[in-house]
């Protein structure tokens, strides 16, 4: 399989995990969502923010690749978030409503990017405003790790609250090979 | 000019210029290029609108990163030319078109800005 072709597994599991997350979460009350459980977020509704903070600083980065000008142009425009604890949404189904969004628009840009964009080198200033320069391909690995990451935190966060979100491994995407 | 250093140059460029890092942005030019441009005029009332060097063209970027602390280049489309590339972005001036000419260094030795003023 291709880098793209993993890349394109990525950002499907990240649409499907995240639907069980976000639909495992929907039977907690919007207390315990907000509850501050002793994770590095603080709850199960500020890891959640926090997934989508990093996807959105990230994907703004990403977005000023030339190759992307027009696959996330919607995605540049959205707001740079004030701090990585930033509660973007206070509420689950309004920032469930934003996550479904941002992971077609995911799913959009990585099926638009070639080979050879993966291997582009990206200018950019993290949050503390030093600047880097890195392969796009080793950030766009980044930017699902993260993902991972952080939703294993909720994960927990969840299971800990009684309740299972169910499957969660990246195997069950893979599909089977026919030709060997 | 390929199309991956075109498009390296034009990511690199406004990344640096959106940073309002001078040192960055210079470091894209040859020591002695030449820059021109319509709001050279309008800014220093040099009329006509070419600067020559990295310390005069540097000063006049200068103050126009002071003029404008807002400053940020969208990046609407890359062209390639054979030694040239043009880029087509929203900045201040609003609709900007600029050609770069790069020389044998590899650096832009010749730049011209056009915007619909």
């Amino acid at each position: 399989m291709s880098l793209k072709g993993h890349f394109e597994l990525l950002s499907n599991y990240n649409q499907w995990m995240n639907s069980k997350v976000y639909e495992a979460a929907a039977h907690l009350t919007a207390i315990d969502l907000a509850k501050d459980r002793g994770a590095f977020f603080s709850s199960i509704l500020g890891t959640l923010n926090h997934i989508v903070v990093g996807d959105t600083i990230w994907l703004k980065r990403f977005a000023t690749h030339p190759s992307c000008l027009n696959s996330l142009r919607e995605v540049a425009d959205l707001r740079n978030p004030t701090s990585l604890d930033e509660l973007v949404f206070e509420d689950l189904g309004s920032l469930s409503e934003h996550r479904i969004w941002l992971d077609r628009e995911i799913i959009k840009w990585i099926s638009e990017l070639s080979e050879s964009d993966l291997d582009f080198v990206l200018s950019y200033h993290n949050t503390k405003g030093i600047p880097a320069k890195k392969r796009y391909s080793s950030l766009v690995l980044h930017f699902f790790n993260h993902q991972t990451h952080h939703r294993g935190q909720v994960s927990t966060l969840l299971s800990q609250a009684g309740v299972d979100i169910g499957v969660t491994d990246l195997l069950t995407q893979i599909p089977e090979e026919t030709h060997v | 000019m390929e199309k991956h250093q075109a498009q390296q140059f034009a990511q690199e460029w406004v990344s640096a210029w959106n940073a309002h890092d001078l040192d960055k942005i210079l470091s894209h030019y040859e020591e002695e290029f030449e820059m021109s441009s319509p709001a050279i005029t309008k800014l220093t009332g040099e009329s006509s609108g070419v600067l020559r060097g990295k310390d005069a063209v540097g000063e006049y970027w200068s103050g126009a990163l002071e003029k404008y602390p807002d400053l940020e280049f969208n990046l609407l489309h890359v062209l390639r030319g054979a030694n040239s590339v043009t880029l087509v972005y929203e900045g201040v001036l609003g609709l900007s078109a600029e050609v770069f000419h790069f020389g044998s260094s590899g650096k832009v030795a010749r730049a011209f800005a056009h915007y619909d003023l």
